[in-house]
């Protein structure tokens, strides 16, 4: 499994919880809600790039149609972000999380590049589980929360939705071919 | 029939033949809704698709896309 991209997530994420109680830009119930529009992008994106690996290393029909479900739904939901952005004329703020995010999610890239096709599809089906597992803990429990904008909330919540259901179809993933 | 939260609602309806069906798309992620001799198309959130039944009969469908959303529409 390639467990970079994830240990990057749940750096961010364990680097929050140690620092409970004090304003870090890595916790994100501490994030803004520009830095939150940020993180969830970078978050979408992240998968989109993941799923174009996909496409390009693996030749399994299920972990190909899985790929392209990735980057049809997270390009539309990142779209549905940048409208409401240009509708509310702001910024994303770019943060510790959101670098944190890619980060991990580089150096998971370089690795799995380096995997045979079997392997490939391994690591990426129970990567795209352990990830969405992640995301939607984060976005469920800290983003959703604690984002003031109403209509920002309103997309999140819209955009939890499409990852709960990436989370279901993965899991269904992985049991079909194993992690 | 809207679409919405990865379902159709309501899933399973009933009609009378020559009845139109319009699918309106409600969710971020596009969605299909596809069956024997009938396919909206991908939609997009807020995109709509008119979907005619001429004759009798019992049509399931699902979302091309995200194959766990099924639906049923009865045609008296």
């Amino acid at each position: 499994m390639s467990r970079t991209i994830l240990a990057g997530l749940m750096l961010a994420v364990g680097l929050a919880a140690g620092c409970a109680g004090s304003a870090t830009a890595q916790d994100p119930a501490k994030l803004n809600d520009l830095e939150i529009a940020h993180a969830a992008y970078v978050a979408g994106d992240i998968d989109i790039r993941n799923a174009h690996l996909a496409l390009a290393l693996s030749d399994d029909p299920k972990v190909r149609e899985f790929a392209e479900l990735m980057i049809r739904d997270h390009e539309a939901v990142n779209q549905a972000a940048l409208d409401l952005l240009e509708k509310l004329k702001a910024e994303p703020q770019d943060n510790a999380f959101s670098q944190a995010l890619m980060k991990g999610a580089r150096d998971n890239w370089a690795k799995m590049a380096q995997l045979s096709s079997a392997e490939f599809d391994k690591s990426y089906a129970a990567n795209e589980l352990a990830y969405h597992q992640t995301v939607n803990k984060v976005v469920g429990e800290a983003f959703i929360p604690n984002v003031e904008n109403g209509e920002l909330k309103t997309l999140l919540g819209s955009a939890l939705d499409t990852f709960k259901a990436h989370e279901t179809h993965a899991k269904q993933i992985v049991d079909e071919i194993g992690s | 029939m809207e679409i919405q939260q990865f379902e159709f609602v309501p899933a399973d309806i009933e009609i009378a033949a020559g009845s139109t069906v319009v699918f309106v798309n409600l969710d971020l992620a596009p969605h299909t809704a596809t069956g024997e001799g009938f396919d909206t198309g991908a939609l997009r959130k807020g995109e709509r698709k008119e979907i005619a039944f001429p004759t009798a009969g019992e049509f399931a469908y699902l979302c091309k896309f995200h194959r766990h959303m099924t639906g049923r529409i009865v045609v008296r």
